[in-house]
């Protein structure tokens, strides 16, 4: 072989299918019912993974709570809601609000659905991919003040182009990530939920415990009003 | 033995990441998130009390330095020791949850309600 096979981890290809980058969200029901505190239910999973649930499950909590919300300790909701006879993340999701405020008094839900986790192979490309769904509802009017959609890549093939490269490292990678149980979906998860959540003009709003908390409520108040 | 420890090589990785944010944190995160995968993994390799240990540790660290302890940790430590039928440190930092975090009031004093009906039922 005329190259090293450059098995390059380093290479993570992120690619995210916003439509219309520039544009802004409607904040204004948002604004209007700026919750404190956020429920992350488990997500829904409909990918092939049956992992893909409790693996995306130890990478939301943190954006969120960093994006200034107070957070619910997601495994220890799993596990009451279980305890509780509702055993799937459907069941979970279809709890009523009115339950929910009773028992958590959370201000909004998040509601999350996988529809793509892990691997995905195409002939010169062992590739990883992620995909997850966002909705954010207001507990007590039931409004959804934000929702959003977040893909992300992972390739093997780094910069090759000549086909036999390709190959033998699609190859390669795969036997060695398979022998390794390596899966580089969660950190993509980790990686697609902090751009979703702290994307400029699409993601979270500051929530209360963040330092630029008010700014940032001003700043799309000021926007809203402007349009 | 390398291959199975690149596994939580990798876990590492989002460190990296987090270094390249302009931004401070608000948490210290530690061990929680990799902790809360640890949970659901069921693992032969699982052992609570390990859990428990870092995450006090983290804990006792966070305060000890006027931080606050990110949101859930303390709920979720005093769930571990729930489990090791520890209820009194489960009551311990449901309480330190509770009192760090307004939001989690209704939550933690359902819980901690359920607790005390439990030992009523069990002195019966």
């Amino acid at each position: 072989m005329k190259n090293n096979i450059k098995f390059s981890f380093l290479s993570i290809i992120l690619t995210f299918l916003f439509v219309g980058c520039g544009s802004y969200n409607d904040y204004r029901e948002y604004l209007n019912h700026m919750p404190k505190s956020i429920l992350i239910l488990p997500p829904t999973n409909s990918s092939v993974e049956p992992k893909a649930s409790y693996q995306f499950l130890s990478t939301i909590t943190r954006p969120v709570a960093e994006a200034g919300y107070y957070v619910f300790p997601v495994a220890v909701v799993e596990q009451m809601m279980k305890d509780n006879g509702l055993p799937t993340a459907q069941e979970m999701h279809n709890v009523s609000l009115k339950k929910i405020e009773e028992i958590f008094d959370a201000d909004a839900v998040l509601y999350i659905n996988i529809s793509q986790w892990g691997k995905a192979y195409r002939i010169i490309e062992s590739a990883t991919e992620v995909s997850f769904q966002y909705h954010l509802v207001d507990v007590k009017s039931g409004k959804t003040l934000w929702q959003h959609e977040a893909h992300a890549r992972y390739s093997s093939n780094g910069n090759n182009t000549d086909l036999a490269s390709l190959l033998i490292s699609a190859i390669a990678t795969h036997i060695i990530e398979s022998a390794a149980d390596i899966d580089h979906s969660r950190n993509l998860a980790i990686e697609a939920n902090h751009n979703s959540i702290n994307h400029k003009k699409r993601g979270l709003l500051k929530g209360q415990r963040h330092p630029r908390h008010s700014e940032d409520q001003e700043f799309h108040i000021n926007r809203q009003r402007e349009q | 033995m390398i291959l199975s420890n690149m596994k939580y090589l990798l876990l590492c990785l989002p460190l990296i990441f987090a270094s390249c944010r302009t931004e401070p944190a608000l948490y210290d995160w530690g061990q929680y998130e990799t902790s809360i995968y640890r949970f659901f993994e069921e693992n032969d390799t699982y052992n609570i009390q390990e859990e428990i240990d870092t995450l006090s540790r983290e804990v006792s660290s966070d305060l000890a330095n006027n931080k606050l302890p990110p949101p859930g940790l303390c709920m979720h430590l005093g769930y571990l020791f729930s489990l090791e039928n520890n209820q009194t440190m489960a009551i311990k930092y449901f309480e330190l949850e509770k009192k760090h975090f307004s939001e989690s009031q209704v939550f933690v004093d359902g819980i901690l309600k359920r607790i005390a009906n439990k030992k009523m039922k069990n002195e019966k």
